[in-house]
């Protein structure tokens, strides 16, 4: 009976509805959106960070990462080959490949500098990482190539090479004895990140194991994994292989900045969206406080005719909650069509990007939303429009029948 | 060990749990003028590389691509030809004497022990140097400490003997402690003492010389 009652009252007066509806509604739908806005760019980030070339996950040699060696090496042994199988049969590995870096010096015609010389094998690059597609002068490595190299294109300027010339690369192999060769610049990378373009050259993966008597060897495999299987594969991996000889370090314990960064920026918005969570209670309040006011002497005329306050405290708190469903719903359906609109269409923010962020923020964000971000800023709106409805059912549950018949 | 000039003979013997290597050289050292000149002698794939430190700039010459490199202030830290001795230890041999302050330790009826700690401003990568010394002026140790402190490796001078009129320890044992089963040996095979060397060691034109020749 209450939630017929309730019911007609709503649809009673639709137009008054209709704006309590539409100030929820409004105000989850703009939430959603910041959020998509939010999440977009934060996601967009680590998934550029992951993909250009650190990769989800690598596996090291134990202690590889903190101490590099080329003696910390690995080899493909079959106690490797088969835990990467079992995981690349489970379809949670997109891709993987074999890497092998170490420090070198790089001279030019006058210059020299010390930077990361990184052995990659372009067919498994390709499908792993999208580092060949940030070389925008020249090419990227291929099968076959002999010495070549590619440069980041602040260690190119710095060197003063241009393509076609030769770069030398000094360093020691395995067994500490001097290796130095000639590379032939082929491709200039320039991706915006600084570590990047200013300290790295990228080898073919064959001709720079003969280079430091490095056959066979390796210092990681790096993984491609996507974000929802990140944890379990980790733990997979861990379980399987030995401390002792390998260690698995996800893309956030390498390089634990961004993820940081990330959490942080969760942290203001978290403020930010309940400082605008309190504006929309306040814009429900206000609305669903007028309805109420309006309809005191009917609340009079109710209670002369014998109906509790009990019955009426309930009657407006089921409109209350009927209300903020409605408004979730549309809310939920507003938002989330927005988000879907801007995730395929994209927001572009080029004109106020400076060019150095574009490696990490793509300058058109393309908006999503975690779920567990959307569930709580649903449950959020749902619990204001309710929490707004405790003002008038207690005005409601303390007026006097003839005052309220009177009431103007 | 202070002399102007000497001429002199290394053997250097580098140990790890991995591998093992001995590198010799020739090295030629002017102190008045800051400037050496390095030729490697053995290995036979290493032979024939050379090092000039001349104007505060450190050139390393390759004969296999016939090419000399200069070495930039970034790679200083570095270690040289693999071992525990860095490209640092051999441009600033002479510049602790300046950049640092120096003061006694202790003194007994054998040895000083000596604290140089870096100057403010020095451009130096050690924060602490101790050195402990014979009465008689012959080096016995050098302990090296980073800005922070920490106690980064041991130089240890061993095997007095006299060579070309001198006492002087012709082993030097370096020793890094945070590597273990790493160390460095470098033996003086021959030595002379202030001898005049021709400037022409020192140019850029004998490190390119020092491959062709050999």
């Amino acid at each position: 009976m209450i939630f017929s009652l309730a019911w007609r009252n709503i649809i009673r007066n639709w137009h008054r509805s209709f704006v309590t509806i539409a100030a929820v509604a409004t105000g989850l739908g703009a939430l959603i959106f910041l959020w998509g806005f939010n999440d977009g760019v934060h996601n967009a980030m680590m998934r550029n960070l992951q993909q250009v070339i650190v990769g989800s996950i690598q596996i090291h040699h134990t202690d590889y990462f903190k101490k590099s060696s080329l003696s910390r090496n690995m080899q493909v042994t079959p106690e490797l080959q088969k835990t990467l199988a079992n995981v690349q049969d489970s379809g949670k590995i997109k891709a993987l490949s074999w890497r092998l870096d170490t420090f070198a010096l790089a001279a030019g015609d006058d210059v020299s500098e010390g930077l990361v010389l990184l052995g990659m094998d372009a067919k498994a690059e390709a499908k792993t990482t999208r580092i060949a597609q940030k070389v925008d002068q020249g090419r990227f490595l291929q099968t076959g190539d002999g010495a070549v190299c590619v440069l980041g294109a602040t260690a190119a300027r710095n060197l003063g090479v241009g393509l076609g010339d030769n770069v030398i690369f000094l360093t020691q192999d395995r067994f500490g004895a001097l290796a130095a060769d000639k590379f032939k610049l082929i491709g200039i990378i320039s991706s915006g990140e600084m570590g990047i373009d200013r300290g790295l050259a990228i080898v073919p993966l064959d001709v720079l194991q003969n280079m430091l008597e490095m056959q066979g060897r390796y210092t990681r495999v790096v993984l491609q994994i996507e974000p929802e299987n990140l944890e379990a594969v980790t733990t997979s991996l861990r379980a399987s292989l030995n401390h002792k000889d390998y260690e698995v370090l996800r893309w956030y314990d390498m390089y634990p900045m961004m993820k940081q960064w990330v959490d942080l920026e969760n942290a203001f918005y978290y403020i930010f969206l309940g400082v605008v969570l309190l504006i929309v209670a306040a814009g429900i309040m206000n609305t669903v406080l007028m309805s109420m006011l309006e309809r005191v002497r009917e609340f009079g005329v109710m209670m002369a005719l014998g109906c509790s306050r009990r019955i009426l405290a309930s009657m407006v708190i089921v409109e209350s909650v009927i209300l903020g469903a409605l408004g979730v719903l549309l809310g939920l359906t507003v938002g989330l069509t927005l988000v879907a609109w801007f995730h395929s269409v994209g927001i572009d923010l080029s004109a106020q990007m400076d060019t150095v962020a574009r490696f990490y923020v793509d300058p058109i964000v393309y908006t999503e939303i975690d779920s567990n971000h959307l569930w709580q800023t649903a449950g959020s709106v749902m619990a204001a429009a309710i929490v707004a409805a405790f003002v008038p059912i207690w005005r409601v549950a303390k007026l006097q029948p003839v005052e309220a018949i009177h009431h103007v | 060990m202070r002399s102007n000039t000497s001429t002199a003979r290394y053997n250097m013997q580098i140990q790890t749990p991995d591998w093992q290597r001995t590198i010799r050289f020739d090295a030629w050292d002017e102190r008045i003028e800051k400037r050496f000149f390095i030729r490697v002698l053995a290995p036979r794939k290493e032979k024939g590389t050379a090092w000039l430190k001349s104007d505060k700039n450190l050139w390393m010459y390759l004969p296999k691509l016939e090419r000399d490199i200069r070495i930039p202030a970034s790679m200083m830290l570095s270690s040289w030809m693999g071992s525990d001795f860095t490209n640092d230890d051999l441009v600033k041999m002479d510049s602790v004497v300046a950049d640092y302050n120096h003061r006694i330790l202790s003194q007994d009826e054998n040895s000083i022990t000596i604290e140089s700690t870096a100057k403010p401003d020095a451009p130096v990568v050690w924060g602490k140097i101790i050195h402990v010394v014979s009465n008689a002026g012959i080096p016995l140790s050098d302990d090296y400490y980073d800005e922070h402190g920490a106690h980064i490796r041991h130089l240890a001078f061993k095997e007095v003997q006299m060579m070309d009129g001198r006492r002087i320890p012709t082993l030097w044992v370096m020793q890094p402690l945070n590597d273990v089963g790493k160390k460095t040996l470098l033996k003086l095979e021959k030595a002379t003492f202030d001898k005049s060397i021709p400037a022409s060691v020192f140019t850029r034109a004998n490190l390119r010389r020092a491959g062709k020749n050999r």
